[in-house]
């Protein structure tokens, strides 16, 4: 091995636009053979766009990537591991890492490839894995490992963990550790990507810390301490909460009735979770990834079935009510997922958001357009959206207006609670704004309004209350005025923040 | 994308006209939509045709075209429905159009209405029951029409021992005319008009064609699909049924070979009609354009002299055309997404 480590992957100069939001802004960065590199910052900082970028994935506007440590190329010098698996789930173990030694040939030689996926598989410490059994059937970590396995499957120097140990619990997170540390001795360049602080301490030689699409610090780790860190990665203006900025609250509450749920628990997912939401304020749900945020909004929403737990909403019991029974219970959702159940992409704007109050704008089962078209006309209006282009096909649409509509076909059904999962995901800032504007507009009305979210910069900005997860555990419940940041993050993170 | 990001709301929208879009963007979104492009074909065939081919533009051939077209449209036009709620096709068409004309056959003796009535219930309850299948159960809606029309077919021979049934009574009054109006055509015409207002201006015709657009997004709109699907299986079949009544009265008889390329036309027309196979796009009106394209090009390549296996392959390389188009279309970067 080399006296002083070589670079693999240089960044240099990076820079990408999408629209009118600068995603990454000049970027920088040596990736050096047996190093952990750790690439720490807030959602929306610009990690996953730079990663895309050395991926191949997408292409930068200006500077350039340069892989110079293999001899192979530079599409198979880079492995991607993602934080959702990207394996075949029904597919076999063996199945899944021949999709990734992309040999050329038409026919395999099976003690060949057997030889190269057994030492795969022992460089990733999976030695002795059946190769016969299918992917899902595999423990979580297991398969965390597999898709690193696949990388070193590809000859790859560089490896890319996006949020490996996201999903994971503290033995099995360990076991990723190791792993990574003998990949880091025989010589790879590792880029790992996470929100657990503790473990960039525990892991890493190197952090950069990226904030707005922008490197901001960039050094040994040794060089770090837990606090700059923090401060690092959320700003000056996030450090101390904002005087003035408080949402909603001030005058009196409005009428409507309260949410209460009491413990909601779903199997292996949410453990007994409690809380009550007033109605005219924004009660924020708040977690990582595997936390069991997500699966509470979309429990009350209808989407996914409590194992056990109440849900009230005022008078009215919601418990065992499936998406078609709460909505007529006047409980409305947007989804994270744009795309797929978000909107009805080759739909006009109208058909979007009268898609879930036909009732209201029908007489005997017969649609009234013109009824239609002002419901849709108005409810455009509520999220900013112009009214004047009703007639557009949502697919070409920006992000930001194309959740604006998600929002609206929820608005539209007059809803008593509103169950919002990230909702602003992908949105820029200009439309951010508007939405959180649109939101408080509503609650202030009297409805419910409960958000998931991962972004503490929009809890910040769109909450009254958030409540932490943690594995499925309730951590905390704080008024957003009343708590700072570090807090919030020690709890979803476990204390390991601050 | 982001260029909307400029223009901000007016401020008073009830009285701002609705900005329509230019006509050159319009002609160029019209041309890269299947159905237009069907229309125009079919009229520049129909030009054609009355130039070029003799025999073609009479009175009397005109009404043969239509005669031949209109039970194949009736089944396609309940068919679409199958289409646009996003479960393909139902391949029960032709055993559901023969166990129909022998039912009809067989029941001809209590009344031409009472047979037609017959037929058309028994339609019905094959298409829900078919439909109870793919909604509620979530079966693939080929196999589970394969299967179905294995079954009604093994049904029929036994009923019908393998022998033709007669009609036993007067079927007469569907061969004559409404308002000047072959029957068979005006049933054809009725069946699309009905199936085109009930998609095109009810709440559950929009709701069909939500679900097929995204199933879902439609439930997180509350939308359930099952009972949208058993619905249009249930008209699929009514439509076939009484396109099957129909058949039988026409030729005073029914027997299992009775109908048996209809299934396949209907799907032609379906398709050629430029009703998306992925869902939520097209109307049971296309179907019925399609099924007219389809008998005009049959029609003129007969009069043209040539074969029936030559028409047979301009059938398929039509719904391949079709097939082929729609695929090209949805590569347009805006729409591609919208698959499920």
């Amino acid at each position: 091995m080399e006296e002083t480590p070589r670079t693999l992957l240089a960044v240099s100069g990076v820079g990408k636009r999408f629209g009118g939001v600068q995603a990454l802004d000049d970027v920088s960065i040596e990736f050096r053979a047996g190093e952990v590199h750790a690439l720490l910052g807030e959602n929306g900082a610009g990690k996953s766009t730079l990663v895309k970028i050395i991926a191949g994935v997408l292409e930068q506007d200006t500077g350039s990537v340069d892989s110079v440590g293999g001899a192979t190329g530079d599409a198979d010098d880079i492995a991607m591991v993602f934080q959702e698996c990207s394996l075949i789930p029904t597919l076999s173990v063996r199945d899944n890492l021949v999709l990734a030694l992309h040999r050329g040939g038409a026919i395999l030689r099976r003690s060949t490839l057997e030889a190269a996926m057994r030492s795969a598989l022992s460089r990733a410490g999976l030695d002795g894995l059946d190769l016969d059994v299918p992917v899902e059937v595999l423990p979580l970590a297991q398969q965390q490992l597999l898709e690193i396995a696949r990388g070193l499957a590809a000859d790859s120097r560089t490896l890319i963990l996006d949020e490996p140990t996201a999903t994971l619990s503290d033995v099995e997170i360990a076991k990723v550790h190791e792993v990574v540390r003998s990949l880091r001795d025989s010589g790879h360049a590792i880029v790992y990507i996470t929100h657990r602080l503790a473990e960039v301490f525990a892991l890493s030689d190197r952090i950069t810390v990226m904030r707005s699409g922008r490197v901001v610090s960039s050094g040994r780790t040794s060089e770090f301490a837990m606090d700059s860190l923090v401060a690092d990665m959320l700003g000056p203006e996030h450090r101390i909460p904002a005087p003035g900025a408080a949402p909603v609250g001030g005058g009196p509450a409005p009428d409507g009735p309260r949410l209460i749920v009491e413990g909601a628990s779903i199997e292996h997912r949410l453990h007994g979770v409690s809380f009550e939401a007033p109605a005219g304020e924004v009660t924020a749900v708040f977690g990582q990834i595997g936390s069991g945020a997500d699966d509470l909004v979309r429990a009350l929403a209808g989407l996914v079935p409590l194992s056990s737990g109440i849900v009230r909403l005022g008078e009215r019991t919601l418990t065992g009510f499936d998406r078609a029974g709460s909505q007529r219970h006047r409980v409305a959702y947007v989804s994270a997922d744009r795309v797929v159940e978000g909107v009805f992409l080759t739909g006009d704007v109208v058909r979007n958001i009268s898609s879930g109050a036909l009732r209201r704008v029908s007489r005997g089962g017969v649609i009234r357009a013109a009824a239609e078209r002002v419901l849709a006309r108005d409810t455009a209006t509520r999220v900013a959206f112009d009214p004047d282009r009703i007639h557009t096909q949502i697919g070409q649409l920006s992000g930001g207006n194309q959740q604006k509509i998600a929002i609206a076909r929820a608005l539209a059904t007059e809803p008593v609670m509103l169950v919002l999962s990230e909702p602003t995901r992908g949105v820029d800032i200009g439309a951010r704004a508007e939405i959180y504007a649109a939101l408080r507009d509503l609650a202030a009305t009297g409805v419910v309004v409960v958000v998931y979210s991962s972004d503490i910069v929009e809890i910040r900005e769109l909450a009254d209350r958030v409540l932490t997860l943690f594995r499925g555990c309730q951590v905390g419940d704080h008024r957003v005025d009343d708590t700072d940041d570090a807090r919030i993050l020690a709890d979803i993170l476990h204390g390991a923040a601050a | 994308m982001t260029a909307e990001l400029g223009s901000p709301p007016t401020a008073d929208t009830r009285t701002a006209p609705t900005r329509t879009p230019s006509t050159i963007s319009r002609l160029r979104h019209a041309l890269t939509d299947g159905a237009v492009i069907i229309r125009l074909v079919t009229v520049l065939i129909f030009v054609v045709a009355s130039i070029a081919v003799p025999q073609f533009a009479t009175g009397e051939n005109f009404q043969t075209l239509l005669q031949s077209v209109a039970l194949i449209g009736i089944a396609a036009v309940g068919l679409s429905l199958i289409t646009i709620v996003g479960r393909l096709f139902s391949l029960s068409v032709s055993a559901t159009i023969a166990i129909s004309a022998i039912l009809f056959a067989a029941t001809l003796r209590w009344g031409p209405w009472t047979a037609l009535l017959v037929s058309a219930l028994f339609g019905l309850l094959s298409g829900a029951v078919q439909g109870v299948l793919v909604g509620r159960w979530r079966t693939d809606p080929i196999v589970t029409t394969i299967a179905f029309a294995a079954i009604m077919l093994g049904l029929g021979q036994l009923f019908t021992e393998g022998r033709n049934i007669r009609g036993d009574g007067d079927a007469t009054v569907f061969g004559s005319t409404v308002l000047g109006i072959p029957g068979q055509v005006f049933a054809f015409l009725l069946a699309t008009v009905v199936a085109w207002w009930l998609h095109r201006y009810t709440v559950r015709g929009r709701v069909l064609s939500l679900i097929g657009l995204n199933e879902k997004a439609a439930l997180v709109s509350g939308l359930r699909s099952w009972p949208i699907v058993v619905l249009a299986f249930g008209v699929a079949g009514l439509f076939a049924g009484v396109a099957g009544g129909l058949l039988g009265a026409q030729s005073g008889q029914g027997n299992l070979g009775l109908g048996a390329a209809f299934g396949f036309d209907a799907i032609t027309a379906v398709v050629v009609g430029g009703v998306s196979v992925k869902g939520g796009r097209g109307s049971p009106f296309d179907a019925a354009v399609g099924a007219l394209l389809v008998g005009l090009l049959g029609n003129v390549l007969i009069l043209a002299g040539l074969s029936y296996e030559t028409q047979l392959i301009v059938k398929g390389v039509l719904v391949l055309g079709a097939v082929v188009l729609a695929g090209a279309t949805a590569l347009d970067p805006t729409t591609r997404r919208g698959g499920r």
